[in-house]
């Protein structure tokens, strides 16, 4: 009988661990920014000031408005891994209009993201080739494009009402975090309220499922890819108006930093679960991480191992492996 | 061997799954466990095979204390699961899905695997249970009941003494369930100790030897075949008699109504001959027939979600072409899939959320939760589906309450024609009678149903006419009343 009684107590030891894990994977992320935010503040006065916290929200814009519509696409289940040229050939549209349209070059920065997407969600949907091998073509062909009109030298955007727009400020707070944060707002009201939302869930919950229930499986998973495009095309003017030009090396691994904070942020990648506030947080944390280890001032090659470190630990951390089952 | 497990308990969380539960397994003797969707069935095998651990409790074997540590560790001692949930990888071939764990054994002198000696190591083992099957095939290329076959052979590939199956039977058809049973009647003769798990109380009182009944983790007595009636069976099962009889008594289809859908001229393949068929409101018509006979093909047509080579389908006197799955809902037909976790259900999604998916209410752009609540709620109530909520996800009901809440998924489209395709599997009696229930008074609402099951007392039992399948050719339409003997039909089917 004492034999039995060990049992038990071994036994229930590991079920309180199970449920402790439950809490701490649903708050890690939020955790994770504390933790940065009070190692930085301590190694650095100027990290907790007013100043840096806008600029960390500028910083993060460009990032989290690309992250937005990959988050779509990751709960769909696909990937987007052309995010970061699509952003480039739209702030190049932005910068090649500027100078007739002034601010009104959101329309044709808008529409290159939107025919962008659209074109990859398409061959996607219809032509029935995996997500990762048409966007993984789509950022090579959209690269090569933004090369082939720049022929490698920047284009310059001085249009002031442009640039205010874009890139100035009102009361201190960046005109690109307003934009971004309202962008994340809405997406998260799609996401969460919307039918179009519950649709995307579904497919990346059970794509034969949502099929079979009537879904027009093809039709939201072609939405979800120009929605991505768009918002590149938003993030793209973001760039534009900060670095004051669109260059041909604009966005560069931009995709890799876009999945990454999706990914800590808690979607996984195996679709149907997952939302915007987790990639808001993620977002928060991969820009906070660079702002702070550059404000210390630690060696960029550390920088890089760390962050790799850190996206690892985060996912091995808050990945639900009983919902998932099969890790891929 | 003989197995013998004492005072098993084990929680899953808050659930108690088993409490106190013996069993015994004698060589020789086939052993059924019954009881309802959730009673502790599975839990139970699955700790005598190593694949869960208990919280209290010791297994002996032969008199030695046996605790695997895993489901290899048991099957090097000779206890071997068949699982509940198919395993079969539809990526490898059969021999190789077979022999998953011990392809090692196949090695020639460089290392390779040698498919020849695997291929007939696997050829074996389906000649001794007569399964005709090719080793070398690739597992997508077999059906559920093949699936289940190859997984039985997986089992009896370490020569177990010991061999526990969990609703083996559940994906069979017909013929396969015969196949099965005799295979189980051979491992007896053979001297080796069975458990079946089985929701079907004629194929448990065919094969089993003892009888042990389990009710929401709690052993409730073990006896021996001769020693309850089926009935009785039941009572102990779910704590009462079961009432009335488990079809209910067939209303009439009001005469000379014109039919709701009509088949006119379709063919399952280009080279078939043609038919028509028709179904009226308050109808239930049957679809019989073996796999690849041509019924599941009509019913996918119907559901949109494939195309037959040739055929007019009219809905209430309109034509219409169902080219997607969503063209079929939006005219009026819902499709309830035979396989429930792949095609039916979100398993991650709450109750609710599977239940307003075909409908997915709105106001405007908006998602409208509060409409989505209240259809789950009627389903919940209407379909008397047991959960704890209408938020907690789907995959934590029992796979009975789990059936009813695709069923309830259907109805809250308010369809005109009800598309079902083996809407009991593996769900028990009480639950399966309720499933029954509910088809009877929407037949009595003027919906019209179109039900394709492999379970013929069930088509029999419920159907007004049945349609039976053969090569892709419609061979009959037989009106059942009264009702056809199971044996005409089989005649029919083959
Ligand atoms: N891995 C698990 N996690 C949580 N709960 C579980 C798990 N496995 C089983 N349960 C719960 O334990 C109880 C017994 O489940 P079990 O699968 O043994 O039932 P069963 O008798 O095999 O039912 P069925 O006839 O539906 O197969 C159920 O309430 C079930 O929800
Ligand atoms: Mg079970």
């Amino acid at each position: 009988m004492a034999d039995q009684g060990s049992v038990r107590a071994a036994s229930a030891a590991p079920e309180r661990q199970v449920f402790s894990a439950e809490r701490l994977r649903t708050f890690f992320p939020l955790f994770l920014l504390a933790v940065l935010c009070v190692i930085f503040a301590s190694l650095s006065e100027r990290f907790f000031t007013v100043g840096n916290m806008m600029i960390i929200l500028q910083q993060s814009s460009v990032l989290l408005v690309a992250a937005l519509g990959v988050t779509f696409v990751i709960i769909a289940g696909s990937i987007d891994l052309s995010v970061g040229s699509v952003v480039a050939l739209a702030a190049l549209a932005g910068a090649l209009t500027v100078d007739p349209l002034g601010p009104w070059a959101l329309l044709p920065a808008l529409g290159a993201g939107v025919v962008a997407g659209s074109i990859s969600g398409a061959v996607f949907s219809w032509g029935k080739v995996p997500s990762f091998i048409v966007t993984l073509g789509a950022m090579v062909v959209y690269r090569g494009l933004v090369l082939l009109f720049t022929k490698g030298a920047p284009v310059s955007v001085f249009e002031i009402g442009f640039l205010n727009l874009f890139g100035g400020r009102s009361f201190g707070v960046p005109h690109a975090a307003i934009i971004s944060l309202t962008a994340a707002f809405i997406c998260h009201i799609v996401l969460t309220r919307s039918v179009f939302g519950k649709e995307v869930k579904a497919i990346g919950g059970g794509e034969r499922v949502a099929h079979l229930t009537g879904i027009r499986v093809k039709r939201v998973k072609f939405l979800i890819f120009a929605l991505s495009g768009l918002l590149c095309g938003l993030a793209g003017l973001l760039q534009a108006a900060r670095t004051m030009a669109a260059t041909a090396q604009l966005g560069e691994g931009l995709e890799l930093d876009v999945i990454a904070a999706v990914v800590v942020g808690g979607t996984p990648l195996t679709g149907g679960i997952g939302g915007i506030g987790g990639t808001l947080l993620g977002v928060l944390i991969i820009t906070i991480l660079s702002n702070g280890m550059n404000m210390v001032g630690v060696d960029p090659y550390i920088q890089y191992l760390t962050k790799g470190l850190v996206l690892v630990l985060a996912v091995f951390i808050t990945i639900d492996r009983k919902k998932i089952g099969v890790i891929k | 061997m003989r197995l013998e497990a004492r005072n098993i308990s084990k929680a899953f969380g808050s659930t108690q799954a088993l409490r106190n539960v013996p069993l015994t397994l004698e060589p020789g003797c086939v052993h059924a466990l019954v009881g309802e969707n959730g009673a502790g069935k599975s839990t139970l095998l699955k700790i005598c095979a190593g694949v869960e651990h208990v919280d209290a409790g010791t297994i002996l074997l032969d008199n030695d204390p046996f605790r695997p540590a895993s489901s290899t560790a048991a099957r090097e001692r000779g206890v071997a699961l068949v699982f509940q949930e198919l395993t079969v990888s539809p990526t490898l071939t059969v021999a190789e899905n077979i022999f998953i764990d011990r392809l090692s054994q196949f090695r020639g002198p460089l290392g390779l695997v040698s498919a020849r000696r695997l291929n007939g190591a696997a050829g074996a083992l389906l000649d001794r249970l007569e399964i005709d099957i090719d080793p070398g095939a690739m597992a997508h290329t077999l059906d559920f009941g093949q699936m289940k076959c190859v997984e039985i052979c997986r089992a009896l590939s370490v020569d177990p003494s010991i061999v526990l199956m969990d609703e083996s039977t559940a994906y069979l058809n017909y013929t396969e369930v015969r196949a099965v049973l005799d295979a189980v009647g051979r491992l007896r003769s053979e001297g080796i100790a069975v458990a079946f798990v089985s929701h079907h109380l004629e194929e448990v009182f065919e094969i089993a030897d003892t009888l042990t009944v389990l009710k929401d983790g709690n052993f409730v007595g073990t006896y021996a075949r001769g020693d309850v009636t089926p009935s009785q069976l039941h009572a102990l099962m779910v704590g009462r008699e079961l009432k009335d009889d488990l079809y209910p008594a067939r209303r009439p289809v009001p005469e000379g109504a014109t039919p709701v859908l009509t088949v006119e001229k379709a063919r399952s393949r280009v080279d078939a001959p043609a038919y028509d068929l028709e179904l009226h409101a308050g109808e239930i018509l049957g679809i019989a027939g073996l796999k690849g006979a041509g019924g599941e093909r009509l019913m996918e047509a119907l559901a949109g979600d494939r195309r037959l080579p040739a055929g007019h389908v009219t809905l209430d006197g309109r034509e219409i072409q169902p080219k997607l799955p969503s063209d079929a809902w939006e005219s009026g037909i819902a499709y309830l899939p035979g396989d429930r976790g792949g095609q039916g259900l979100i398993t991650a999604f709450s109750v609710v959320d599977n239940i307003a998916l075909p409908v997915r209410p709105h106001r405007g752009p908006f998602y409208d939760a509060t409409l989505a609540e209240e259809l789950a709620r009627n389903a919940i109530s209407s379909l008397n589906i047991k959960t704890e909520s209408p938020f907690v996800p789907v995959d934590s009901l029992s796979g009975g309450n789990m059936q009813k809440v695709l069923l309830g998924k259907c109805l809250a489209a308010a369809p005109r024609i009800l598309l079902v395709n083996s809407p009991t599997r593996g769900v028990d009696l009480g639950a399966r009678q309720e499933i029954y229930r509910a088809l009877d008074r929407l037949t009595a609402d003027g919906l019209g149903i179109i039900l394709l099951s492999e379970d013929l007392p069930e088509l029999i039992g419920l159907a007004h006419r049945i349609a039976v399948f053969r090569n892709g050719v419609l061979e009959t339409t037989i009106v059942n009343d009264p009702p056809v003997a199971e044996a005409e039909l089989v005649a029919r089917m083959i």
